[in-house]
């Protein structure tokens, strides 16, 4: 069974052989492992109550709980923004228009932003490719909005979710080399790498800090604004279907879209609902794949299931009740894993 | 004789003729004959006047043959560049990008729309008959300009400039406004140039770019001709840097040409004009080159002549102080070549 839980120590190996398999692009699990060491402690010190609110964030990982195997991992931070800024492009219009001359253009024109401080953000979203089958994906990436949903109180109001953007197989960005190329004379991998262990506010610094015309990048450039690397498709088509937007911000070094919402308008947080448990095993699973958690802070536990489940209970065998660590007449909260127009496309 | 002198309003069939030759490249001098009408109204009305200080006038100056009447050349000045309306041109600026903690300084050049030139005084309108290319008088309605304000120094601002034309084919196709200009306006570079000369300012605000262009974003076609003169503007550049004009702060908005710009006292001519009186009398050798300028019952004039100089007296040949209209000691102001 697959199990998302908080990560551990313990999970440090698995994490780096995981990181090696992510690619440019892929900035916040950098194979570096002083700073994933970083990270897990991070974590784990916000768990403890004993983070400040700039430091705070939470990691998940998907583990197989037979074979104990770690496969991917998914992350939310709580704050950002608020030791060093939070870079976007805004993709705003400028208008241009003379009424003597009878001329009127719009142009579109990337504005440099912080208007994402103090938002919490979904990152780290990575799902070792062998394992990209049986809703793990949707797993991986919903239960922490099920988690929020759990702890609102832990979080801001609205919620980014940055999408990794066009880039190939060289790791060579065509946003890139039209924009950041000019400011500064790195490849766009290693500024991902940088940004990926923390230096993004210090190549920020380098940008241009005045809005550009959209018009004077490239026509590749141009063509991959908003856009998302095919291997991110998957990712972004979940977080569509539960409500995020692109909103019109766009990442500063490769244009892939910033995708948006407020934490209580998630799909998830607003049809899950909280169910008494009864432990069976004589029980027939339904069509409509269900999204459980527990409600415990520290031994946060979500899985999915086929579970019958009426208006005030569920059923869920001995093995789930004990992988999410509950017992029989304790609350757990459900959701459906899927949108509605989602499920009724699976029901067909 | 070729004379440089005052527009009068019996000029303006000869001028249509000109501004129809110089094209659109010199937009200070539109083929639009209630334009040009204007303007030399304008110019009579301002040589007229009694001025303690700047502010609209403009002076028009054309290049005679005084024997066939035949008029080869103009020249104006703007007291202010944007008396009425702002004067619009690009600032070339220096934007650092400094990151200590990655070991990078990058100096970003910016091209920043402002107008800041408004209150400088501005040599427009210049335009030489081709034929004359090669001879002194390209030289003597530059530099016939520049004695003019220095001897009337307080009609005019203490910074003084000129706008060149900037890098276009014979088919108007200007490299900069291909890559800039037209992406905000969507017209030909001709076209835009016609409106610049002879419509109300505020489109440029309107149209322009307000925020900074980098420039490593435009176009390397664009790149390459910023502040790069017109061939056929040259000899204007050359004389106007001989003079002590700079190019290296600003561009024109629409074709990118320089504009050069240089403090009035730190001009070569200022510092080296004479003031003194005319004698004519035969000239035997070890004569030079003089710019002579002088005060006429038809305003400021300004011809080119071999002469020498003794103390406070500049001596010609007397067949030429009488054909320039000159008297014995009228006074003069003048200025080796």
């Amino acid at each position: 069974m697959m199990v998302i839980r908080p990560v551990a120590r313990d999970d440090k190996q698995a994490l780096l052989k995981l990181a090696t398999k992510t690619g440019v692009g892929f900035t916040s699990l950098p194979n570096n492992e002083s700073r994933l060491v970083e990270r897990i402690e991070r974590m784990i010190a916000t768990w403890d109550g004993e983070a400040p609110i700039h430091d705070q964030g939470y990691l998940f990982v998907l583990e197989d709980s037979e074979t104990q195997q770690v496969v991917g991992i998914s992350g939310v931070e709580v704050a950002i923004g608020l030791t060093e800024p939070w870079y976007d492009f805004r993709v705003g219009t400028l208008v241009h228009a003379s009424k003597e001359l009878d001329v009127y253009t719009q142009m579109p024109t990337l504005f440099l932003s912080n208007d994402h401080t103090g938002y919490s953000e979904l990152c780290t979203l990575f799902l070792d490719p062998d394992f990209r089958k049986d809703k793990n994906g949707h797993l991986l990436s919903k239960s922490r909005m099920l988690f929020m949903s759990t702890f609102e109180d832990k979080f801001a109001d609205k919620l980014i979710a940055e999408m990794r953007g066009v880039s190939d197989q060289n790791g060579n960005s065509p946003f890139w080399e039209s924009l950041g190329r000019h400011f500064f004379s790195i490849d766009f991998s290693e500024a991902d790498y940088l940004t990926g262990i923390g230096q993004k506010a210090f190549i920020a610094e380098l940008m241009p800090k005045h809005p550009m015309y959209v018009d004077f990048l490239t026509d590749e450039a141009k063509a991959v604004i908003a856009e998302v690397h095919e291997s991110t498709l998957p990712a972004r088509r979940i977080l569509e279907s539960e409500g995020m937007r692109y909103e019109g911000y766009i990442d500063i070094f490769d244009a892939g879209p910033t995708l948006e919402a407020y934490t209580k308008d998630l799909r998830i947080v607003r049809e899950n609902e909280l169910r008494k448990v009864v432990v069976s095993n004589d029980y027939e699973e339904t069509e409509s794949t269900l999204l459980i958690g527990n409600q415990s802070y520290k031994n946060y536990r979500a899985i999915i299931g086929c579970q019958p489940c009426n208006e005030t209970e569920i059923t869920l065998s001995p093995q789930q009740a004990e992988t999410l660590c509950v017992g029989e007449g304790d609350f757990i909260r459900v959701a459906p894993l899927f949108a509605k127009e989602r499920r009724e496309e699976l029901a067909q | 004789m070729i004379i440089l002198r005052p527009v009068r309003l019996t000029d303006l069939n000869n001028i249509e003729r000109l501004a129809i030759e110089s094209g659109p490249m010199v937009c200070t001098l539109p083929a639009k004959r209630e334009h040009l009408l204007r303007k030399i109204e304008q110019s009579v009305n301002s040589f007229d006047e009694d001025v303690f200080s700047p502010g609209e006038e403009s002076y028009f100056f054309v290049l005679e043959d005084t024997t066939s009447g035949q008029i080869m050349g103009t020249g104006a000045i703007n007291a202010l560049a944007g008396y009425r309306e702002a004067f619009y041109s690009f600032r070339n600026d220096i934007l650092i990008h400094s990151s200590r903690e990655l070991n990078i300084h990058s100096r970003i050049h910016a091209l920043t729309l402002n107008h800041d030139l408004s209150d400088h005084s501005q040599l427009c309108s210049f335009y030489v008959d081709p034929n004359l290319y090669t001879t002194r008088f390209p030289a003597l309605i530059t530099l016939g300009r520049l004695l003019f304000m220095n001897a009337f120094a307080n009609r005019f601002a203490n910074e003084w400039m000129a706008v060149l034309p900037g890098i276009a084919d014979a088919n108007g196709r200007a490299p900069f406004w291909e890559h800039v200009g037209r992406k905000f306006f969507g017209m030909n570079y001709n076209q835009v140039e016609y409106y610049n000369g002879t419509r109300n300012k505020s489109f440029v605000a309107e149209l322009m770019p307000h925020y900074p262009l980098y420039v490593p974003l435009i176009n390397e076609e664009a790149q390459a001709v910023i502040g790069q003169v017109h061939q056929d503007a040259e000899l204007q550049y050359q004389l106007l840097n001989d003079q002590g004009f700079e190019p290296d702060k600003y561009v024109e908005i629409f074709d990118s040409g320089p504009i050069l710009t240089a403090p009035h006292n730190a001009l070569a001519l200022c510092l080296n004009m004479k003031t003194g009186s005319v004698v004519g009398k035969t000239l035997h050798a070890d004569t030079k080159q003089y710019l002579i300028g002088f005060q006429a019952a038809k305003g400021f004039c300004a011809f080119i002549a071999d002469g020498i100089q003794t103390e406070d007296q500049l001596i010609i040949t007397k067949e030429l102080m009488e054909e320039a209209g000159l008297r014995q000691r009228q006074p003069v102001w003048f200025l080796a070549l």
